[in-house]
């Protein structure tokens, strides 16, 4: 057996199976409680970047549960697709191997962060049961196991925004979370059944090709819940609101594995636009929603942050405006389908779109871990009550200023690549809108020099007389993130090449997708 | 290397390897300007700057942030007093914010024949 023709099953398996035995270990040792988590996402992490080096050497496989085979996709005697199927192609692995960087960093950092803390063996259980959801929204083929895993990493994300129960704003955030995530769900799952009574089908690939000889009305409506029930999942503007108040709230490990959380729904997002509905709607109306969506979340987002106090509430309102960015490029890609400025420009908007969404989720992890490590020493999160940290943290410092120089999107940082991609091929479909994206991060600059002037400049305080640099372990994590993102930053085309070029030809190819199934 | 350094963009290209070698230069010549200055000057013989008054304590020195962008944030002041009370926290307003999404974009979506 090719451990790799089943690598798609055990990338969820794996942490989700760790995340039950992690309590039972618990009663033992909890330091094997530890290693068996870590375990868990390290070998997660291996067979995702494995996976995504076939993936994209080899192009895109399905995985099916309980047939003879993996690779049967089509039951003997059947025309249309009845059993639960993985389908994975260049953009499911580029968003998989995303969410293995920011969960392997997330417990590396919580075996340090976290261990103050009791009921740990909870805390990694709810970790890697929402690991695993996220892989599995990412690889699912099918709708009903899209809201199946949705509905299991909103569960398993509220328990963990309130996790830290001696704080009533905790437990408030997550009930909040928790009732914005539960109407996403119910408005996602109308869709879903919507879409099955009119198609009679629930697989993907085989409800796209039902679509092309029949849209109607029915899936119209479905697509405005979908388009409004991932909206709100995502955090885009108006949608957002709970977006700060889950990130400030949950402990700051659990804030980065929220940012691949949201980033899978994103995905959802584009996954329903592209490949289930493609070339059937009207893509011009459906680009300028996605447009305005984003636009919304951009500027909403950047000058809420402008106002914020509390450090990872300011982050909160950044990783909403950078969604903008995202929303943005892929939505100018759409409006581009149907003509041939979609090789002029809308491809490459879709690129930095994409591109895009790997450097978010590396430069807002890393704040989230730094604004972790200065909770940890200084026991505060508002930053005029600081001063001077740069003189006791000096390598918090550093990650800091490599992270917020990346996410404003300066050179040669890997935000400022994904960025110029996008502001050049937006400048081409309309100037103005291009115009406003660069301002917006000369927002997000000045955001993030209040932060550092009011936090890490300025003279030492007495009551920070004994803080010092966060402890090893935690620097360790922010020296990974922080490498990576310099490392992106130097070698942009590497990544462009490699990873989000053959992920958006992926997303565009919705006749592929299709074929793997439904030709099989 | 430079094809891995390299994106290429709709009008044209980003090297940051380029970029790094010209900020390195430009470092090394502003190195040699300041090397080529005055050299009585010793670190630590300059005048301590003089804050009116008598000397304060360092701690008091210390110049919160929270205003420092008082000027964009006044002038924007309606659309502060707008967008903040849009995030009061109530979950029933939450919810009306979606379905008032949700309602345009059903109009845009369905009679705009998307």
């Amino acid at each position: 057996m090719n451990i790799l023709d089943n690598a798609p099953i055990l990338v969820v398996a794996i942490p989700l199976l760790a995340s039950f035995s992690v309590m039972l270990i618990e009663k033992k040792s909890k330091n094997l409680r530890n290693i068996i988590a870590l375990l868990a996402v390290t070998a997660s992490m291996v067979l995702t970047l494995a996976l995504a080096s076939d993936i994209i050497n080899n192009g895109p496989k399905a995985y099916v549960f309980g047939a003879e085979a993996y690779y049967i996709t089509l039951p003997s005697g059947y025309s249309f697709p009845v059993r639960i199927i993985f389908e994975l192609d260049a953009m499911s692995a580029y968003m998989a191997t995303i969410t293995s960087i920011l969960s392997f960093a997330a417990v590396v950092y919580s075996l340090s962060y976290m261990k103050h803390y009791t009921s740990l063996g909870r805390y990694y259980t709810l970790l890697l049961i929402l690991t695993a959801a996220i892989y599995g929204m990412e690889f699912t083929g099918d709708l009903f196991n899209l809201f199946v895993f949705l509905e299991i990493t909103s569960i398993a994300a509220c328990a963990l925004v309130a996790f830290r129960v001696d704080k009533g704003t905790a437990a408030e955030a997550g009930f909040k979370t928790m009732t914005m995530y539960t109407i996403s769900a119910l408005f996602f799952l109308l869709a879903v059944s919507m879409l099955y009574g009119e198609h009679n089908a629930l697989n993907i690939a085989k409800i796209a090709s039902d679509m092309k000889t029949g849209y109607n009305m029915i899936d119209r409506i479905a697509l405005v819940l979908f388009l409004t029930s991932l909206a709100l999942k995502l955090g885009a503007a108006p949608l957002h609101t709970w977006v700060p108040d889950a990130y400030g709230e949950a402990p700051s490990p659990i804030s980065i594995i929220l940012v691949s959380n949201t980033q899978a729904s994103l995905y959802a997002l584009f996954r329903i636009c592209f490949t289930l509905y493609g070339l059937v709607i009207n893509t011009v109306i459906i680009g300028w929603v996605i447009i305005f969506l984003g636009l919304m979340s951009m500027f909403i987002g950047a000058t809420m942050a402008l106002r914020q106090r509390n450090i990872k509430r300011l982050i909160a309102y950044t990783s909403v405006s950078q969604v903008g960015y995202m929303l943005l490029g892929v939505g100018v890609g759409i409006t581009t389908l149907k003509k041939t400025a979609l090789i002029d420009y809308g491809m490459d908007a879709i690129v930095g779109g994409i591109f895009h969404i790997f450097n978010d989720a590396l430069c807002i992890g890393l704040l989230f871990l730094v604004a972790g490590a200065i909770s940890y020493r200084t026991g505060a999160y508002y930053f005029d009550e600081m001063s001077g940290l740069a003189r006791r943290m000096k390598y918090t410092t550093t990650f800091f200023i490599v992270s917020a120089a990346a996410i404003a999107g300066l050179p040669p940082f890997n935000g400022f690549a994904s960025k110029l991609i996008i502001y050049e091929s937006v400048y081409r479909f309309n100037p103005i809108l291009s115009i406003i994206a660069i301002l917006i991060s000369i927002i997000t600059l000045a955001n993030f020099v209040i932060v550092f002037h009011g936090a890490f400049l300025g003279p030492r305080l007495k009551k920070s007389e004994e803080i010092r640099e966060a402890p090893d372990i935690m620097v360790l994590t922010m020296f990974m993130l922080a490498a990576l993102i310099i490392l992106i930053g130097l070698f942009p085309g590497f990544i462009v090449k490699n990873f989000a070029q053959p992920a958006a030809d992926a997303l565009i190819n919705q006749e592929q997708y299709i074929k793997l199934v439904m030709d099989a | 290397m430079l094809s891995e350094s390299t994106v290429y963009t709709p009008s044209g290209v980003w090297d940051p390897l380029a970029w790094v070698l010209a900020m390195l230069l430009t470092t090394l010549l502003a190195y040699l300007i300041y090397y080529m200055g005055e050299k009585r000057c010793k670190r630590g013989e300059q005048t301590q700057p003089f804050i009116s008054g008598n000397p304060a304590e360092e701690e008091k020195l210390h110049v919160s942030t929270s205003n420092l962008y008082w000027g964009f944030t006044t002038t924007l002041e309606d659309y502060y007093n707008t967008i903040l009370r849009m995030h009061n926290g109530v979950l029933t307003d939450y919810f009306a914010y979606f379905i008032a999404t949700l309602t345009v974009l059903f109009i845009i979506i369905t009679y705009g024949g998307a």
